[in-house]
């Protein structure tokens, strides 16, 4: 009932005001966030949907400018609280609407593949990564990530390609350090070795290199090695590390708060003068207030 | 490091033995009327002692206690005449076994007496790295089996029936590797009871037992050496904080890797729901890890009822960025293979209150298992795997040990 009403609302304030189309669908993802965390999943459904539905109208309206950057860091935006919520199915076809607006944002394909990769749809996220690495050679994180799904795909001559590139190429330290990890289980036992040697100079604090040389030295027969490789690790117990493994699976790296941030700047002033009309149309007459 | 890879192609190990105890129990009595009850409650009726220890003797009486005599092999060592009755005897530094005894009198002067005996425990003793050695746990319903000889047991290698060489029951010293998981799902309670059992568990390890703990999370996060300290292995584990991916895999590689390279029996003792998120590591990688390490590992595991994950049950399907739903399942099911392989079990814990007395489950288990050596008469160095069978003649039996070896 209350989205049919609002549904309504919105149909009119088409027609008769578009420009509140953009503050109004910020306000639903506000109201979306915060059913979200009440835990009410079903407003939160409708909150979301109407807010993707507002960006895209505002998108399309043509009297406010084609504008499909804001709609696109809208639904992106959207997805992300969506992922966080668990929603993937749901995020994943946010993320589809978001590149039916605007096909070559580099956000929403790096977006869309690491939502996929989250749901365990490696071959899907293949896809969109492709397109992102092919549009933006630079995006260090895109060709990770493209990277880890072809060798899954078992395409790995072009992995092993992608992930020399990265490292050769400094990438961000997360980023290259993930390369040479997943770039020896690629290779042939004695460059396993030589190129796990090379990161844990590079990297000496990174925990998961020295597991995966300690286990190859192991595998390889050299056990003694090995052992001073653990043990080395257990020197530095508890000392503060980030992980590389634990970064990868969280949200990519998109800058898209920085985005949101600069629309909702924009969406202020239009949101304050939409606050400013709907209360004086619900101002009580003199009449009224009489009775 | 495998115990026969050494460049001359045989090793010798050394193994601490076991120290038989003869015990009068008297425990547990209430005394009546005419009643006096004195037992040694310290040192323990198992532990190897030698240099300077302190006796500590308990006594239930009807009436008021006078005195509390104390014998140290036949020889008067101190007279206590009001509680705490406890003295300090130095034992001297000889390896050798003592008697303990004491008596106490009430003011009626009724007496009782208890006496405990050590033995001197044999180290240095060599074996040839070709003996097998078996860690056998035998049960009947939920009972474990004390009294059996070898001539009960029938042990299979590959098939072929072997001779048992050597036979041992009793509390056999052990390596144990702690390994808990103490990652952002085991915030508040769970790592509580997790750390206050693990403390458990080494509160009861007698003078010659060596632990070594490893808190972690996506990274090592706590260790020690491997050390009999008691302090130091508590202190360890006091100081865990919750936070954190979880990497399983890697950290079991590395208390297997640790474990390895120790002498005698070596034990694991997993502490996590079995759900690895961010290892480098597979568990088929480390499935030959195990095998090659002869670890008995015990895994306790949190289910879902004590807020772990259970990528096992019908409906469930977990998947991330690292691992897809299928790859979930049977990496769980690797491991829980491996631990069966090892000699060990699972324990399933769905309280988490229930942690710390599984700890304590464990450590008896230990304690009570027999150790059987045989030559295998089918070693070829080739590298395959030797299944082993032990069964005992006795109906109603169940026997767990190690599956096998491989033969290096």
């Amino acid at each position: 009932m209350i989205s049919r009403v609002e549904r309504q609302i919105v149909r009119e304030l088409m027609v008769t005001e578009p420009e509140v189309l953009r503050p109004v669908s910020l306000l639903h993802r506000d109201v979306f966030r915060q059913h979200l965390a009440f835990g009410d999943d079903s407003l939160a459904e409708l909150s979301w949907a109407l807010a993707a539905e507002l960006a895209e109208r505002a998108s399309e309206d043509g009297r406010l400018g084609k504008s499909p950057e804001f709609a696109e860091t809208l639904l992106v935006s959207l997805a992300a609280d969506l992922i966080r919520a668990a929603a993937v199915s749901s995020a994943i076809e946010v993320l589809e609407r978001a590149l039916a607006i605007a096909p070559d944002d580099p956000i929403a394909l790096l977006a869309l593949g690491a939502t996929y990769e989250r749901s365990g749809r490696y071959q899907e996220a293949i896809e969109p990564l492709r397109t992102l690495v092919e549009a933006r050679p630079d995006n260090a994180e895109g060709e990770l990530r493209l990277a880890i799904n072809l060798a899954r795909d078992d395409e790995t001559e072009e992995a092993r390609s992608r992930f020399r590139h990265l490292i050769s190429n400094s990438a961000p330290t997360w980023i290259t350090i993930l390369a040479y990890q997943e770039l020896a289980r690629l290779l042939p036992l004695v460059d396993a070795e030589q190129i796990l040697r090379e990161a844990t100079e590079r990297y000496p604090t990174n925990q998961a290199l020295r597991v995966q040389l300690a286990f190859l030295l192991d595998y390889r027969g050299q056990t003694a090695s090995a052992a001073t490789v653990v043990e080395a690790i257990c020197q530095r117990a508890n000392a503060p590390v980030t992980s590389p493994r634990v970064r990868y699976p969280a949200w990519p790296s998109l800058g898209l708060e920085g985005r949101i941030g600069t629309l909702e700047r924009e969406a202020e002033p239009l949101l304050s003068a939409l606050v400013a009309a709907l209360e004086a149309r619900i101002q009580p007459t003199a009449e009224e207030d009489a009775t | 490091m495998n115990p026969r890879s050494a460049s001359s192609g045989r090793r010798h190990w050394f193994i601490g033995s076991f120290m038989v105890v003869l015990v009068m129990v008297c425990a547990g009595h209430a005394a009546t009327d005419d009643e006096i009850w004195v037992t040694i409650v310290q040192p323990a009726s198992d532990a190897f002692v030698i240099g300077r220890v302190e006796v500590v003797a308990e006594v239930v009486a009807a009436e008021e206690v006078a005195e509390v005599e104390f014998y140290v092999d036949g020889k008067a060592a101190g007279l206590v005449t009001s509680p705490p009755y406890s003295i300090e005897v130095d034992l001297g530094e000889e390896n050798v076994g003592h008697r303990l005894s004491v008596i106490a009198r009430d003011v009626r002067g009724r007496l009782a007496a208890h006496a405990i005996t050590t033995e001197p425990v044999p180290i240095a003793r060599d074996f040839d790295v070709e003996l097998q050695q078996l860690y056998v746990t035998v049960t009947a319903g939920t009972r474990r089996v004390l009294d059996l000889e070898a001539s009960y047991f029938v042990v299979r290698d590959n098939d072929e029936l072997q001779e048992i060489t050597t036979f041992a029951t009793g509390d056999i010293p052990f390596t144990a590797a702690l390994l808990i998981d103490a990652s952002a799902s085991m915030h508040g309670e769970r790592l509580a009871q997790a750390t206050a059992g693990a403390a458990a568990f080494v509160r009861g390890m007698n003078l010659l037992d060596r632990a070594k703990v490893l808190v972690y999370s996506h990274q090592l996060l706590n260790t020690t050496p491997f050390t009999g300290n008691q302090d130091l292995l508590t202190t360890a584990l006091s100081g865990a904080e919750a936070s954190g991916g979880t990497a399983l895999h890697d950290h079991l590689y590395m208390a297997l890797k640790l474990l390895q390279d120790r002498q005698g029996r070596r034990v694991l003792i997993l502490l996590s729901d079995g759900v690895d998120s961010h290892s480098v590591l597979d568990m088929d990688q480390l499935h030959e890890q195990a095998r090659r390490s002869q670890v008995v590992i015990y895994w306790i595991r949190l289910t879902r009822e004590a807020g772990g994950a259970a990528p096992d049950e019908p409906g469930v399907k977990m998947w991330s960025a690292w691992r897809d739903a299928e790859e979930f399942r049977d990496q769980f099911g690797l491991l829980q293979q491996t631990v069966e392989d090892s000699g060990g079990r699972i324990i399933a814990v769905d309280q988490i209150h229930q942690i710390q007395r599984v700890f304590v489950q464990i450590l008896e288990e230990l304690r009570e298992q027999y150790v059987l050596g045989y030559y295998p008469s089918n070693r070829k160095d080739d590298g395959a795997w030797h299944r082993i069978r032990v069964k005992v003649d006795r109906k109603g039996t169940e026997v767990r040990t190690h599956r096998g070896y491989i033969d290096l």
